[in-house]
């Protein structure tokens, strides 16, 4: 975020010790602190000279990041609480220290799992100021422990302009078919619009089903290969594929870990459709649970249907994603999130 | 002529076919050895490919005197393709494959693509022996017509493709600038000489200005604005000697070696820029803010940008790590040159290849993520760690 100080603020004459905290967190890299150098420099010439030192670099970082990088949330700080539940939040030193102390939360259905999925996503030198950001605390991952669980957070935005500041909200749409999104999830878009208008700031629901949903297939069957096939395996699960039609259906025998990589191999061959919204963990599911919709499952082949039924596995994709790095060419859309995220910090 | 695109795959460190956006103002940023004087020399690398040895890249300067395999990904030893291409002002696009020839010892052309009566064309080398001339190749086209064609460099003459005085034109329009450049020599240059360009090190820049009076007095105008000096040009016995005089002081002249290292090499710069100003295409510049000032950068940055307004047939691409030129870029962004500025970063991966991205800005010439904010974040670092020890210091 970026505190921008008023010449009321910036003269020291008003909660200075908050000031100084702001500056603090502009001197770690935290965040953006801006100011009039001509009204300031008055009152650092009265500080210990080591203190004014850290506050004119807290200063200079926040100049350079302005020029040089993106827009971000901008709180302005003033001598008054003067808009406080309403962007642009215009707020007094000590509550805006108060809110820029925050940790920024990451509202996930999974804390951990989709916290690695984000990570899988972010480009290797995004990666890093992630990675720092939760080590320092300064980010969390904050466990919905499910749609349920988001959508109750999501709710309780509404009215409170610095919360909205600190949250970001992510969720699968759950979506079976095109433009079938769950209710569950179309809650927490209305939920996060009504608690900003520019509600993409807030949170983001998945454009495909799942996060599983992302997973590039063919960099998936490379590292699955690598940790579970040797080469005879591989080489014999690709000649099941070469010669894959509907009358070789019978020559997928039973060893999952090559159903697993001719399940990923044949899920890069599909079609968007079947790509969004298939679900890849569990593939068809059971026939009293179908996972994986009759309008989705028929546009397949039968030896499509055959390498596709029992999916990825849910830990397998896991578990990919905490391997993998640099995903973000493979889906903008979460990089986009990922940028976003890094925006807000 | 403009420039807007050049393309690439397994040429030098890249590795992943990608292309490299030309703005009018184009700054190539990334660390030590990411690649980015491979990319800056590329567009004189194809311009010059346009004539010469049939079929073949030219090895000169501008590549190091690199040869073929060292002009290829990892020596081009898995067989692949070099491929490089280009996209011209008027929209046409051309790219070509070269591989390496055990026969001719060097890297031939394989495939050419091309604009031919509107529409791309892709056409393949057919190897036959007993061409009446050694620029003779007979290329096929998709549908199997065989075409019969006289090739100069890089260029197919007589093969029916489009646009081909703009390829020949490219040739005379690109100039480049390497990272090390001399000023004007303590002996001076030979009366009368006229040469139609510098050289890649500014050798001849100071006989450009000498015969040309109007180069000089803007060339004169940058040093009397920014060094309080200006050029003088004495011809004692058959020599032209091009000086530095200060504008206040009655000192004598003094000749270029004996001037600050900065004042020196950024001569044959100014040259190059301002002669864009009245003719126009791309000047590829190494690192022009080679030993100046933080201030003189400034200027130099500045002077560029006013040639670039002065004229939008011109082009200008440096590769550097000033901070004070991607300050002056990103001003210029949005203010003269609103659109017509592209940074580039330049990255190496893990895997050894690089990888060049387009920093995006947005409507109010903002970048749109972090790249350039962390590329340069080494002074607050260090600034917030010297800081940190002069606490731990005073105990």
């Amino acid at each position: 975020m970026q505190a921008e100080l008023s010449d009321g603020v910036a003269s020291g004459a008003f909660q200075p010790l908050s000031v100084l905290q702001l500056l603090a967190m502009g001197a770690e890299g935290r965040h953006r602190v801006r100011a009039n150098r001509e009204v300031i420099r008055p009152w650092l010439q009265t500080l210990p000279p080591s203190l004014a030192d850290e506050a004119v670099v807290a200063l200079d970082l926040g100049e350079q990041a302005e020029s040089l990088g993106p827009a971000v949330p901008v709180v302005r700080v003033s001598t008054e609480d003067a808009s406080v539940d309403k962007t642009p939040l215009k707020v007094t030193p000590r509550r805006a220290a108060n809110l820029l102390s925050r940790p920024f939360h990451v509202v996930l259905e999974n804390g951990a799992n989709d916290g690695d999925f984000l990570l899988a996503f972010a480009r290797n030198d995004e990666r890093v100021p992630l990675e720092a950001a939760l080590n320092e605390g300064w980010l969390e991952y904050w466990n919905g422990g499910g749609i349920a669980g988001c959508l109750a957070r999501a709710e309780q935005l509404q009215g409170s302009a610095a919360i909205c500041a600190r949250t970001f909200v992510m969720v699968d749409s759950d979506a079976r078919s095109p433009g079938q999104e769950d209710e569950a999830a179309g809650k927490v878009r209305a939920a996060l619009k009504a608690a900003a208008g520019d509600w993409t700031s807030l949170g983001h629901v998945l454009k495909r089903r799942a996060i599983e949903n992302y997973v590039p297939a063919e960099a998936f069957a490379s590292w699955w290969a690598k940790g579970h096939l040797t080469a005879a395996a591989e080489a014999d699960a690709r000649e099941w594929l070469r010669d894959a039609d509907e009358t070789a259906m019978a020559g997928l025998a039973g060893d999952h870990h090559q159903r697993v990589w001719i399940c990923a191999m044949v899920y890069a061959t599909v079609d968007d459709k079947v790509r969004d919204h298939y679900d890849v963990s569990l593939g068809r599911g059971s026939s009293g649970n179908l996972r994986t919709d009759d309008a989705i499952w028929n546009q397949l082949t039968p030896w499509q249907q055959e390498a596709l039924k029992h999916g990825l596995g849910k830990k397998n994709v896991r578990a990919f994603y905490k391997k993998a790095r640099n995903l973000g060419e493979t889906a903008p859309e979460v990089a986009d999130i990922v940028r976003r995220i890094l925006r807000s910090l | 002529m403009l420039l807007r695109q050049i393309s690439l795959s397994h040429y030098r460190c890249f590795r992943d076919s990608q292309s490299i956006e030309f703005g009018r103002f184009t700054l190539l940023y990334g660390r030590n050895s990411a690649g980015k004087s491979a990319l800056l020399r590329l567009p004189a690398l194809l311009a010059r490919s346009m004539s010469g040895p049939p079929g073949l890249l030219v090895a000169d300067a501008v590549t190091n005197g690199a040869s073929f395999r060292e002009l290829c990904w990892r020596g081009g030893r898995d067989g692949e393709l070099l491929g490089l291409g280009l996209e011209l002002e008027s929209g046409r696009t051309w790219r070509w494959e070269l591989e390496w020839s055990e026969g001719l010892g060097e890297g031939a052309l394989r495939t050419v693509e091309g604009p031919r009566g509107g529409q791309p064309c892709a056409m393949t080398w057919v190897p036959k022996r007993g061409a009446a001339r050694s620029d003779q190749r007979t290329f096929a086209t998709p549908d199997g017509e065989q075409v019969d064609t006289i090739v100069s460099g890089l260029v197919p003459e007589k093969a029916g493709f489009d646009g081909l005085d703009e390829l020949r034109a490219l040739g005379a329009s690109v100039q480049w600038l390497g990272a090390s450049r001399l000023g004007p020599s303590r002996e001076g240059v030979a009366l009368g000489r006229r040469p139609s360009a510098q050289s890649a090190g500014g050798e001849w820049a100071e006989a450009l200005v000498a015969s040309d009076e109007r180069l000089r007095e803007r060339v004169s105008s940058w040093y009397r604005e920014n060094a309080q000096a200006e050029l003088v040009i004495s011809a004692p016995e058959n020599n032209v000697r091009v000086r530095l005089r200060h504008v206040a002081e009655a000192s004598p002249d003094v000749p270029f070696p004996d001037v600050g290292e900065g004042l020196q090499q950024v001569f044959p710069l100014l040259v190059a820029v301002e002669r864009l100003r009245e003719a126009g295409g791309m000047l590829c510049v190494e690192e022009p803010e080679s030993h100046l000032h933080p201030a003189l950068q400034r200027m130099l940055a500045e002077r560029i940008i006013d040639v670039l307004c002065d004229n939008p047939r011109a082009q200008v691409v440096v590769e550097t790590h000033s901070e004070v030129f991607l300050y002056a870029a990103l001003f210029a962004a949005v203010s003269q040159l609103r659109g017509d500025v592209a940074i580039h970063w330049v990255a190496s991966g893990a895997d050894g290849a690089s990888l060049v991205k387009l920093v995006e800005l947005d409507d109010n010439g903002r970048p749109v993520d972090q790249t350039l904010e962390r590329a340069f974040d080494a002074m607050g670092v260090l600034r917030r760690d010297l800081i940190a020890e002069r606490r731990a210091h005073a105990g």
